[in-house]
């Protein structure tokens, strides 16, 4: 596939959505809160992006606090079409966070958990359904062994395939798994992808390792440039094979990969359609932005003020067109990468277009 | 105004780009590690009933019963009835309690838990063993 050369039909469909996107950056409409409801952790992943650990000495946010906020930030947003996503660290290390759910339910909050599924049996899913939760996410990073090696933990795996397999028999509820591919289990995507369509998964999300937390430090776990495009060969061939509904994450400009490889066009809402407020009180826009991607703190300001009133750099991102992306012939397409792939200088560390393109020259 | 203006262009695009094959590339998708959206489902309605007994096959009023963490008591036929809402089905646990002491007989509290499904009225009769 020619990378870089973009066909006149997919150039024309390009164009209108760079006017959408203007359009939506515009309205600047908060629909995605993420809460990072603790750092805690039952596992000690090798590609963790957040360093969490199972001691982490940061003190859960009450649930009282977020609870303020989100009554805050009610009259300004519509409720049912915003959705509360708990993060972490492992949000089912909370034991009140159905108690948080319910209340998010009683206020007409659609919300969901991501997991490791390790604390998850049929009676904590129970309570949860039953506290109005509308989606999850499982993390499964290959077979036992990768699995196990990336996640630190020799029953992680076992825990996991355990939790999809509840989730599979539930009617109607949404959930998806998410696969961080690296030089780990690359080699395993193809069987894996079998095994959770015989387990009954409808919904598979690919997302592939990138320099940031822990990860940093594992540098022999990054896929090569040549992996990384038979990765987006792989997903733009099952996607075809429509056995399963497989996307890969919201990250990168992709090219020519652009809807091959996933539902949507590559747009980074975070600041624009994401919030999200950190086990501190930091209001920011994906988790992972932190730094002086922060906007605001909750024990200082109003949120609905910062997000109205700040934000900025999230919504202009003319001042990415720096470093590799300043001779981008693509550049207007894709605005600089995910911000989370920018560090606390705002250099960008990953670009998946170069990363495909080496893959070609090589 | 320029809100209004903006909601117009953007369903206008969303309807060109589905004209020329490209339905849901504005598709808005999980972020991150962020969980799917699910906005819209349908709510189930549950209904459980049932009548609290003696051994002895005669009815209870006024016992305490929880079920999902709301409390309801038993009427004068020693009967319950309970209706939830709720995407899922599942177990639910119920916990009956005598709670007015030898007023109407003295009895033990008991546990019980019960599968529900959908649309469906479930019958959960109860026997209260009574205290010695």
């Amino acid at each position: 596939m020619e990378l870089m050369k973009l066909g006149i039909k997919k150039r024309i469909a390009l164009e209108l959505f760079r006017q959408y996107k203007k359009n939506t950056v515009k309205l600047h409409e908060l629909n995605y809160l993420f809460w990072e409801c603790t750092l805690r952790c039952n596992l000690n992943c090798l590609h963790c992006g957040s360093d969490c650990r199972s001691d982490c000495l940061i003190k859960d946010m009450p649930a009282s606090d977020f609870l303020e906020v989100i009554d805050s930030i009610t009259p300004h947003v519509n409720p049912n079409k915003t959705m509360i996503v708990f993060s972490g660290g492992e949000p089912l290390m909370r034991k009140d966070l159905e108690q948080c759910g319910k209340a998010l339910y009683d206020r007409g909050f659609p919300w969901g958990t991501v997991t490791n599924g390790y604390l998850l049996n049929a009676s904590r899913l129970n309570t949860l359904l039953n506290s109005g939760m509308r989606s999850m996410t499982i993390s499964l990073d290959g077979f036992e062994k990768s699995h196990n090696t990336l996640r630190g933990n020799n029953k992680s795996y076992e825990k996991a395939i355990n939790a999809i397999q509840m989730l599979a028999l539930i009617k109607d509820f949404k959930y998806d798994i998410v696969t961080c591919a690296s030089s780990l289990n690359f080699e395993e995507l193809d069987k894996l992808k079998n095994l959770l369509i015989n387990i009954g998964v409808k919904e598979w999300r690919i997302f592939t390792i990138f320099p940031v937390g822990r990860a940093q430090q594992h540098k022999e776990l990054q896929l090569t440039s040549l992996q990384f495009k038979v990765l987006f060969d792989f997903i733009a061939k099952s996607r075809r094979e429509n056995r399963i509904k497989l996307n890969y994450g919201c990250e990168g400009f992709l090219g020519n990969y652009e809807s091959e490889v996933r539902d949507n066009f590559f747009f980074c809402r975070a600041g624009i359609n994401i919030g999200s407020i950190l086990v501190d009180g930091s209001i920011s826009a994906c988790p992972d932005l932190r730094g002086n991607f922060i906007q605001g703190n909750i024990y200082k300001d109003n949120f609905m003020q910062v997000w109205n009133e700040k934000f900025t750099l999230y919504r202009n991102r003319e001042w990415t067109k720096t470093g590799i992306c300043n001779d981008c012939k693509l550049y207007k397409y894709c605005e600089g990468n995910g911000m989370h792939l920018r560090n606390e200088n705002n250099e960008l560390l990953f670009c998946h277009l170069k990363k495909i393109e080496q893959a070609n020259i090589n | 105004m320029k809100t209004k203006i903006s909601r117009a262009l953007n369903k206008y695009i969303v309807f060109l780009l589905s004209v020329i094959g490209f339905s849901l590339v504005c598709n808005q998708c999980a972020a991150q590690y962020g969980v799917p959206i699910q906005i819209q489902y349908k709510m189930n309605q549950y209904k459980m009933k049932g009548v609290v007994k003696s051994e002895k096959d005669s009815v209870i009023k006024n016992i305490r019963v929880i079920i999902r963490g709301d409390t309801i008591y038993t009427d004068t036929n020693g009967c319950f009835k309970y209706i939830y809402k709720s995407m899922s089905g599942g177990t639910v646990h119920l916990n009956f309690t005598d709670i007015d002491g030898k007023k109407n007989g003295n009895y033990l509290p008991k546990d019980t838990t019960v599968f529900i499904k959908p649309e469906q009225e479930l019958n959960t009769d109860v026997i209260l063993k009574k205290k010695d």
